[in-house]
């Protein structure tokens, strides 16, 4: 249930064996939990939208291409983020595939040290983003249980109304005003001000887009 | 009367309808040429009324050049219709290109005279020539394409079996440094040695197919080496928008070289040159190739670009394999340009052209001063 606890992983897919063994070994000496794959419908079909991590994709391969692969996984609004590898005078094909937003991707034989920064950039940013998404699913949840009154309240809050104004507005007491918004609080799960608005407006930017 | 205006209006419609055709229709006496019938594009592809004049000199076959299986002159009226002519012609004066057929017919005065039909083909034949000469320089060069093409795939090939180990090795090294067992390390460092020798065969395949491809010498004339190179570098020069001016020195012995192998050399020499000027402009965009003699025992050549010039620390690398300026570059170009010349006991070398730009020249040793 604890999104938190997915566990990442790094899919790698590559048809050449050597090169598919020994990067899942650089990655497993690092601690990583790998899942490789020798052909690219073959992550195809295990690919579903819980998978969490990053994937190493080979460009050129026999069958579908690493690049077919990731326009595929682009249609089906896959969020792993796509670190390519590419042989001597694959350059533009990469460009091609970093204009439709591949992470990154990097020139064979790489440094290590180059692949596993790119790695873990990687899975950083998918755990920021699974995050992100994951705070406003919260954040609308919580949206969903204010009452009439309280989404009134809340608007006027957002709108940076003092409690005087709010009461002003609705026609109610202060008193009132003051239930009202540490209810709104209480339900939003807001510790501050402050952190109200940033999760209201994340969840509005979202929606205004 | 009224038969006679039927007549005069079915033959306006004909006439309408010949005008209206793209390909050139002429009648003309089969005995003496006298042009009876033209319609609009013979006329204006002979810049005039032609009827009246005697077919001579324009898109028509004729009976003094052996066009005819049957001499037209000849026929009587018991022989026609017959076909006469079907091939392709060129317009002496434009030089575009005709398909021409003839029929020989009973004309309505009772002539025998040549019905004609033209239609240009020109671009349909440049296209074809074009193509033809293409997949004739492809074939020639094969040979030409190898080394580059080797070298492409040896990269590609190497880099496979080159990056296992690099993997197979850091993953050890990180391993051994969280204090790992020997015996977990043991299979990855078996699959490295293993790549490794993966890689030793691919470069001893290499070196098997360059000992095959070893320089044939023969005496060729200077002008056919760069005669061929330069037709390609040609196509280009052209579509690059350059130009390419060749100045070869009058009566230059034979040089002993290895036709082919020179000829890449020049073609990489001259692409080099193209690419260093691709963001010149003007009179700037002229690439000179020029031969002469410099004693009696060398020719030399050189290149030379009006391009972005090379620096002076990059001009120590220039000839290492590998190193290069290039975006797409392999680095394996001049590397491969300076050990075939050194071949041929030639020295490849560089230097700045005082115009701007570079000056690539080399030498070949002249066939009797070989021989002595």
């Amino acid at each position: 249930m604890n999104e938190a606890l997915i566990e990442q992983q790094v899919f790698v897919v590559d048809d050449d064996d050597a090169q598919r063994d020994s990067l899942v070994w650089l990655l497993e000496s690092h601690k990583h939990k790998v899942g490789a794959f020798s052909r690219a419908e073959d992550f195809l079909a295990a690919w579903n939208e819980a998978l969490a991590g990053c994937l190493v994709l080979d460009v050129r391969m026999p069958g579908m291409s690493g690049l077919e692969l990731f326009e595929e996984l682009c249609r089906r609004r896959s969020t792993l983020p796509v670190i390519f590898i590419t042989g001597h005078g694959d350059v533009p094909m990469a460009v091609a595939a970093l204009k439709k937003g591949a992470a990154d991707f990097i020139e064979k034989p790489f440094a290590a040290e180059d692949m596993l920064r790119l790695v873990d950039d990687c899975l950083a940013q998918e755990r920021e983003a699974r995050a992100r998404r994951r705070g406003k699913a919260d954040t609308a949840r919580r949206l969903a249980q204010l009452t009439t009154r309280e989404h009134e309240v809340l608007d006027l809050i957002i709108a940076g109304k003092l409690n005087k104004q709010i009461a002003d507005v609705l026609g109610i007491s202060i008193k009132t005003v003051e239930v009202h918004r540490a209810r709104v609080m209480e339900k939003m799960g807001a510790q501050s001000l402050a952190s109200l608005v940033r999760r209201i407006v994340s969840v509005e930017a979202d929606a205004g887009r | 009367m009224d038969d006679a205006k039927a007549g005069n209006d079915a033959r306006e419609r004909l006439e309408a309808v010949l005008d209206g055709l793209e390909a050139a229709v002429y009648a003309a006496d089969a005995r003496n040429g006298e042009i009876l019938f033209a319609n609009r594009s013979f006329r204006a592809l002979h810049g005039a009324d032609t009827v009246g004049l005697v077919l001579h000199g324009l898109v028509v076959p004729l009976p003094e050049r052996g066009d005819y299986r049957v001499d037209p002159r000849g026929l009587g009226v018991d022989d026609v219709p017959c076909e006469l002519f079907d091939g392709e012609l060129p317009q002496p004066r434009t030089g575009r290109w005709y398909h021409v057929r003839e029929q020989a017919m009973r004309w309505v005065d009772g002539r025998v005279v040549r019905l004609g039909i033209a239609t240009d083909i020109t671009d349909r034949k440049e296209t074809a020539e074009t193509a033809r000469r293409q997949e004739e320089r492809i074939s020639r060069t094969a040979r030409l394409i190898t080394m580059g093409e080797m070298a492409s795939m040896l990269a590609h090939e190497i880099n496979q079996p080159l990056s296992a180990i690099v993997n197979y090795c850091n993953g050890c090294a990180a391993r051994m440094q969280a204090g790992a067992d020997a015996r977990e390390l043991l299979p990855a460092i078996q699959k490295a040695a293993a790549q490794a020798e993966r890689a030793g065969k691919i470069i001893r395949r290499i070196r098997e197919f360059v000992k095959k491809s070893e320089p044939r010498r023969t005496a060729v004339p200077v002008a056919a080496i760069l005669d061929e190179a330069l037709a390609f570098a040609e196509i280009d020069a052209r579509r690059r928008n350059m130009r390419l001016v060749v100045d070869i020195a009058p009566g230059l012995p034979d040089v002993r070289a290895d036709r082919i192998m020179i000829e890449q050399v020049v073609l990489n020499l001259v692409r080099n040159g193209f690419d260093a000027m691709k963001d010149a402009s003007g009179e700037e965009c002229t690439l000179t190739v020029r031969a002469w003699a410099r004693d009696e025992r060398l020719v030399e050549i050189a290149v030379i670009d009006r391009g972005h010039g090379i620096s002076e620390e990059n001009r120590e690398c220039l000839f290492q394999p590998f190193f290069t300026t290039k975006d797409d570059g392999m680095g394996m170009g001049l590397a491969i340009c300076r050990s075939v010349v050194e071949l041929h006991d030639g020295r490849l070398a560089v230097e700045s052209n005082p115009e701007g730009g570079t000056i690539f020249t080399f030498t070949l040793p002249v066939e009797e001063a070989v021989r002595e």
